[in-house]
């Protein structure tokens, strides 16, 4: 039983808070991978925190039953007793650097364990092969993009050669190329060194692949026994698009990857999808003409140019540092322009990447309650509507800092919104969401722009582009590449929706249901 | 629930002695330092220097910088404090630097109320850590670094100490009353500080006037001179302290102690183990 993980009648709640374990039982074999999913605040970084004892230790709290990895019990070893065999790595790849170097940084685990210097010099080197960051040896961490930091920051974890590694979130805060990087090497760890891999994830299109196994939790409890990836996510809202389809059309197993997906569907005959219902462009209320901005001396937008109308969910699209943001806080009148014009009567208000920047008072409500006060308007109701919209409501009462990502992303979102600005900027709205919180958005989105107002996405995330967006931008160094209705920009790309690459034509599942041609499932 | 009342971590840590010891040395700073202010009284007058404490103010400050170092040690070496607690209390020294820059009208006392207040929320010991660290760092920001400095570090560290212990009663009050308070113990300590303060200097001028300290003169006199000393010289200056203190608390009391003692009660997590519901199980078993 040397590097597994096991966990028997585990029940635990935080000091003066609900139960956040019920009665886990769950073994995790040596050398397996599992993927735990569930939506936001149903457990499941507390289950990994319990790996390495930070609970209960370092939460507090009343905890039952017995955790115990490589033969060591943590009730009786605090987290530095098992920092030689458990390697955790934190949801947020910007809070977890210590020094200013990324090589000192990976060796600052090993250097607190009192490693002899030669031994210590091999395993970081190590490392950072495996992890494919020992080109980045000499640079500053916060220069860093995310998954390059993300990969550091699993190295560090590593460098103590612990049997079990602990991953909360690790993509959930990445570009596609980032997440994808990351859990290449993740799945290279675990078939190069046999690391037991626990992994919890929102984003599942890139995860589900490499796991062994799969739990779903609910409500702080395990929904089953872990089982093969494709069963537990069959029908799970948060699984990847491709999962979704292959549940709707009946095919067992669901599949998990396009690849899998594209297989079974040669045999499906699907009529055409429905045209899009054609809708009539509003008024323009922001136009923004020949933008040139530069921030500092390097130039990062170049004549760009777009129309914001009356109804329309504008996705921005592009890697990063092809200048999204820029033009968004462009647009919202951050940034001056040195060439060009940002015109129209509406009003624009910009939710930014980072939600923690714009909260600071002590509970939800008073959060977006704030934003009225500050403009001088009463609005009785107007609180409760966006608490309501973004599915806030039971987290009125909660201090804003202790939510995680998804749920913060949601308050400032509600908090911007409610001042009842006709043109919403957003930022990278669903880093670290769950399934829930992306529905919310996405109605609320959708209500906004029904309600004559309009939204612009900048976003990773094509899936939520096509499902929400009417139109979409393609930035690449600045410039605009591609501009269009939704449909056209995104089917016609190499980053298409899954759907997209499996059905020619659809975008969404949703869309695939909508054609009611379903020829194999009995209705 | 203050901060720091140390909760038990692991079976070693419950006996009394370790209880003890980082309080021990917190009442070996409390009475060096009061020795440090107080034995001048007993110099002969010809071996007084020029300069008060030129001579022993490096020794007063490298043992007082010394202990305050030891206690952080045994603190997180019992466990009573965390890396987290350090980290917070390096981050709260460094905020006292920089407030100790801020001009407010009657001069930069925008300093004092936050020490209360960090100590109200986090407890004695750790007010006693922070006046002695945010002094130290707010000098060196300063360039206040001169014989005064061990004796200010002494005086803002009783400061922080005796408002955590004040705090552990007004707690339980509203917080509107407990502001109220905070912003009495705070006015009431802006004169205190300077009374305690001026003692570093005092038993040095030996001048023979009314407002000087006469060898050998009974305690009476002695309270008298001083007392016309401090009304003459430092009660001005010390009610453009207490003032401030005063207005401060009263303005940011209540959203700064609600944030430092969310902070608190995560750094001082109480830990429940319910007991195994099997006795033998096989993983506790095999864990010892």
């Amino acid at each position: 039983m040397t590097g597994g993980l096991d966990y028997e009648g585990v029940s635990f709640g935080y000091p003066d808070g609900p139960t956040a374990l019920a009665d886990i039982d769950l073994a995790i074999p040596p050398g397996d991978i599992l993927l735990v999913v569930g939506s936001s605040g149903s457990g499941k970084s507390t289950l990994l925190r319990a790996a390495n004892g930070l609970v209960p230790h370092t939460s507090g709290g009343r905890f039952r039953g017995s955790v115990t990895v490589a033969g060591r019990n943590t009730r009786d070893h605090p987290p530095r007793e098992l920092a030689d065999v458990v390697g955790f790595v934190h949801q947020d790849p910007e809070a977890q650097f210590v020094v200013d170097r990324v090589e000192s940084d990976i060796a600052f685990g090993l250097e607190n364990l009192g490693g002899d210097p030669a031994g210590m010099r091999r395993r970081v080197e190590e490392v950072m092969d495996a992890l494919g960051v020992a080109h980045l040896r000499d640079r500053n961490p916060t220069t860093l993009s995310g998954g390059e930091r993300q990969r550091c920051a699993i190295a560090g974890a590593l460098v103590t050669t612990p049997s079990v590694l602990v991953l909360d979130e690790p993509t959930s805060q990445l570009d596609p190329q980032g997440a994808e990087d990351v859990l290449a090497a993740v799945a290279r760890l675990n078939a190069d060194l046999g690391t037991t891999i626990v992994l919890a994830e929102h984003r599942l299109e890139r995860a589900a692949p490499i796991a062994d196994a799969a739990v779903l939790m609910v409500d702080s409890r395990l929904l089953g026994a872990p089982a093969a990836p494709e069963f537990v996510l069959a029908e799970y809202p948060g699984a990847p698009p491709v999962t979704r389809l292959g549940h709707l059309l009946g095919w067992n197993p669901p599949p998990l990857t396009v690849r899998d997906a594209r297989r079974r569907a040669r045999a499906v005959d699907l009529s055409a999808p429905l045209p899009p219902v054609p809708t009539t462009p509003g008024d323009v209320l922001v136009a923004a003409r020949g933008l040139d901005v530069h921030l500092g001396a390097t130039p990062i937008l170049h004549d760009v140019s777009v129309d914001i109308r009356a109804g329309a969910v504008i996705a921005l699209l592009g890697r990063n540092g092809a200048g999204k943001s820029t033009l968004l806080r462009t647009i919202a009148g951050l940034i001056p322009a040195r060439r060009g014009t940002v015109e129209g009567p509406a009003d624009r208000a910009y939710v930014p990447q980072d939600p923690s920047s714009l909260l600071f008072r002590s509970t939800v409500r008073d959060e977006i309650a704030e934003t009225l006060r500050l403009l001088g308007r009463r609005e009785p109701g107007a609180v409760d509507r966006w608490l309501d919209t973004l599915g806030l409501t039971p987290l009125a009462d909660r201090h804003p800092r202790s939510l995680s990502g998804g749920e913060r992303q949601r308050v400032a979102i509600a908090a911007v919104a409610v001042g009842g600005a006709a043109v919403l900027l957003l930022d990278e709205p669903t880093r670290g969401m769950d399934a829930a919180s992306r529905h919310a958005l996405e109605r609320a989105i959708a209500r906004h722009a029904a309600d004559g107002g309009a939204v612009v996405l900048a976003t990773h995330d094509v899936e939520l582009a096509a499902r929400c967006a009417h139109e979409a931008l393609v930035l690449g160094d600045g410039e605009v590449v591609a501009a269009g209705s939704a449909a056209t920009v995104l089917a016609d790309s190499l980053f298409a929706p899954q759907i997209a690459k499996v059905l020619p034509g659809f975008l969404t599942v949703e869309q695939v249901a909508a054609t009611a041609a379903t020829p194999r499932v009995d209705r | 629930m203050t901060a720091l009342a140390s909760v038990p971590r692991s079976a070693d840590a419950q006996s009394w002695v370790t209880r003890v010891q980082p309080v021990a040395i917190y009442a070996l700073v409390t009475i060096i330092g009061i020795a440090a202010f107080l034995y001048p009284f007993w110099l002969p007058s010809s071996a007084l220097p020029d300069q008060a404490h030129s001579g022993d103010a490096p020794l007063v400050a490298g043992i007082v910088g010394a202990l305050a170092l030891t206690a952080l040690l045994v603190e997180v070496r019992r466990g009573s404090m965390t890396a987290m607690t350090v980290a917070v209390l390096g981050v709260l020294a460094a905020s006292e630097g920089l407030l100790r820059l801020v001009a407010l009208p009657l001069g930069n006392n925008a300093f004092y109320f936050f020490v209360i207040l960090a100590g109200v929320a986090f407890g004695p010991r750790f007010g006693m850590l922070l006046g002695l660290s945010a002094m130290a760092v707010s000098a060196v920001i300063t360039g206040g670094i001169g014989p005064w400095l061990p004796y200010q570090m002494l005086a803002l560290a009783w400061l922080g100490a005796t408002a955590g212990w004040f705090g552990r009663i007004t707690s339980r009050w509203s917080p509107r009353v407990e502001v109220l308070a905070l912003g009495a113990f705070g006015w009431v300590w802006g004169f205190g500080f300077g009374a305690v303060m001026n003692f570093w200097f005092w038993p040095y001028q030996r001048d023979g006037g009314d407002l000087s300290w006469i060898p050998g003169s009974s305690l009476g006199t002695t309270i008298r001179h001083y007392w016309s000393f401090y009304v003459a010289t430092s009660f001005a200056n010390d009610a453009a302290r207490a003032l401030p203190t005063l207005i401060l608390i009263l303005l940011t009391g209540r959203a700064v102690l609600a944030t430092l003692r969310r902070f608190a009660h995560r750094l001082d997590p109480v830990t429940v183990f319910e007991p195994l519901s099997e006795p033998h199980s096989p993983s506790s078993v095999e864990a010892r």
